[in-house]
């Protein structure tokens, strides 16, 4: 047997293992909620209910594996020549889109700085592709792009052009790009306007994409940076202390279909060229048209092709930004959510491996799951209209009442084990990492566990309130409402009272009224369903102290008790032409007029 | 509203600047459009997986 073939041995049994283990915790607790409602006579609802949870289980519990087979192994380099000299050309493409420019080309000068610092800067060029729509951007854009090209003397390797029509969005972009040009480099690293990333850890990505010839694409983790608010800082401490492991997860069971996040990753410019161009949907948006989530899209070509897509989870030196409030975060998931749910029309495309298409289920699965709580939920409330009065004296002529015996232990131990799948890979995360010394860039072992803990209460908090907004775009969806392309808010994202009152009181309406009706129907579920709905009743509140500025000690991240090179260089880049760059408003130009983009978000 | 800005050692504003030295090289690859829907859905061919079919035509005789 060959080498090969063994990995693909292992490569399935580890599959096969993580999905059996997932679905026999799913089918563990269908069979607990049956017995839980047999105790009084099965119904209709309790069978539904029963496959409902199920289906939650399912989910829940693979996560949960993904983070048990991510503690179980380190990420480990690719064993490769480093003393090969880099004979390949690479362009390094920064899409942009009616972005700050000032943030934006002060990433990329901090990126050519980090890579004159290696030995190999000559191999590298950049590309900004602008999609700007707003006229007053686009001259700023023109006009900080000279002063890039001046301050970092990059006349024949900086690139700037904006195109008259954004046909494809982002996928168009790049793709434009490929066309016109793609036949000039050899490798492409693809970054989104808030992408950052290390001068060798770029050099790196070529090395190994140098070694090996059948790699198309190498995707890396990039670290959530710079965030400011509550909720911010909690999503970054996530990204930087939870996420590696289930990223690691991920790595061993991708094999050679990997993922793409549509950033922070480099790929082979002629594979690219070759399998991803991406043809538009029939019919109308959202299912239809344009291909809103690309990258997952690209990925599943570029195996269907052959060529390797792999995530190379060891990469550091990778970061992006974040939302800094709850909403913020929930229009990103809108599209996000489109994007994923129109892979619906792709998961049967012909040739496409079996674990493309497996991604592409789990894609859509994230974005209906929460209809699966919400339906559970509200069949939980409505369980009790339909249940039929208890028959204290089934047999005739007994003069002794029969009690049914109560179910509430089968409930308290489902209700045990659903928790315990959410928590316990964190809290096996925290622990993993207070005894390997991990836990330094993070404060240490005690607050590295106190920000876990935090987290879990903050992420318990926010999750009702999440669960409707992602109830709510999946709605939007399937009724045929297209989300648009909605301008990512980067920098301060406070929100007043008013916004978040605004933005999030359909959510209050429905957790009094949910509240309401359990009190109304099912009262002895009230005191379950109170964490559910208490949230949802605080949302406004939760929304805008969420959003305000942190400066805790919890959710410490490595990168800011010492931040990387190349944020201190993006930093003082920023900071020395921001004092050079007046805004427009502020240097007496006319105030750039409102993006459509943005108002429709 | 450029001449705000400084200009690349004095000698392009930056319009020149994109038009000229830094557009994109040219160097064109093609981009083939891939095939994502098969002609007929994938539950139309699952069930036509299991239709009877009519029996191949017989060759000529003779």
């Amino acid at each position: 047997m060959s080498g090969l073939h063994i990995k693909r041995v292992a490569l399935t049994g580890l599959r096969a293992s993580a999905l059996l283990a997932s679905v026999l915790a799913g089918f563990g607790a269908f069979v607990l909620f049956l017995q839980f409602g047999d105790a009084d006579g099965l119904d209709t609802l309790d069978v539904v209910r029963a496959l409902l949870i199920l289906i939650s289980t399912l989910w829940l519990a693979w996560g949960a594996v993904q983070a048990l087979i991510g503690l179980t192994t380190r990420p480990k380099p690719p064993a490769i020549d480093r003393d090969r000299p880099i004979t390949g050309r690479c362009v390094i493409l920064m899409p942009v889109y009616n972005e700050d420019p000032l943030a934006t080309f002060a990433r990329v000068a901090a990126m050519d700085a980090s890579l004159a610092a290696t030995a190999e800067a000559e191999a590298f060029h950049f590309a900004i592709l602008s999609d700007t729509r707003n006229e007053a951007i686009a001259r700023r854009e023109e006009a900080l792009f000279a002063h890039l090209v001046t301050e970092r003397a990059g006349l024949g390797r900086f690139f700037y052009r904006r195109r008259t029509l954004n046909t494809g969005k982002k996928a168009g972009n790049i793709e434009d790009f490929i066309s016109r040009s793609g036949a000039a480099y050899d490798y492409a690293l693809i970054l989104d306007a808030d992408s950052l990333m290390e001068g060798e850890t770029i050099v790196e990505m070529v090395r190994r994409m140098q070694a090996e010839p059948r790699l198309g694409l190498l995707q890396t983790l990039p670290r959530v940076i710079n965030a400011r608010s509550r909720f911010g800082r909690a999503m970054q401490f996530s990204a930087s202390f939870f996420s590696p492991v289930f990223a690691r997860g991920l790595a061993m069971m991708q094999g050679e279909a990997g993922p793409f996040w549509g950033h922070n990753a480099m790929v082979r410019v002629r594979a690219f060229a070759e399998s991803c161009g991406l043809p538009e949907l029939s019919g109308r948006p959202p299912f239809g048209g344009h291909i809103m989530s690309h990258d997952y899209v690209e990925a599943a070509l570029l195996a269907r092709a052959g060529w390797i897509v792999r995530l190379d989870d060891d990469l550091g030196g990778s970061y992006e930004e974040g939302p800094e409030n709850i909403v913020d975060h929930a229009k990103r998931d809108r599209r996000w959510c489109q994007g994923n749910l129109q892979h619906a029309r792709v998961i049967g495309a012909p040739g496409l491996r079996a674990w493309s298409r497996f991604v592409f289920a789990q894609g859509i699965m994230a974005y209906i799951a929460p209809l699966f709580w919400l339906g559970f939920i509200l069949a939980s409330i409505a369980a009790p209209l339909v249940a039929p009065p208890p028959d204290y004296f089934p047999e005739p002529y007994w003069p002794f009442p029969y009690f049914p015996p109560s179910g509430a232990s089968k409930a308290i131990g489902l209700a045990i084990g659903i928790f315990g799948l959410l928590f316990l890979p964190k809290i096996l995360i925290a622990a993993r990492a207070s005894l390997s010394g991990q836990t330094r860039g993070f404060g240490g072992p005690f607050i590295a566990f106190a920000s876990t803990l935090a987290e879990l209460v903050f992420s318990s908090l926010t999750a009702p309130i999440l669960l409707l907004f992602a109830t709510r775009s999946v709605i939007q969806v399937l009724l045929g409402r297209d989300g648009g392309w909605p301008t990512n808010n980067r920098g301060d994202g406070r929100l007043t009272l008013a916004e978040s009152f605004a933005a999030s009181h359909w959510i209050v309406t429905i957790g009094l009224l949910g509240l309401a009706a359990t009190w109304a129907f099912a009262p002895g579920l009230l005191l379950w369903l109170l964490p559910v709905g208490v949230p949802m009743i605080l949302a406004p509140l939760i929304l805008g102290w969420s959003s305000r500025d942190s400066n805790s000690m919890l959710m410490a991240v490595p990168t800011e008790y010492a931040p990387a090179p190349v944020m201190l260089a993006q930093e003082r880049i920023f900071e020395r032409w921001s004092a050079q760059f007046a805004p427009p408003a502020a240097a007496g130009a006319p105030a750039p007029a409102p993006v459509p983009e943005v108002a429709h978000a | 509203m450029t001449a705000q800005y400084p200009t690349i050692t004095g000698t392009l504003t930056p319009e020149d600047l994109i038009a000229g030295p830094c557009a994109l090289p040219d160097a064109p690859l093609a981009m083939p459009r891939q095939v994502l829907e098969a002609r007929t859905g994938l539950l139309r061919r699952i069930l036509s997986a299991f239709l009877p079919r009519p029996p191949a035509p017989t060759g000529a005789k003779g």
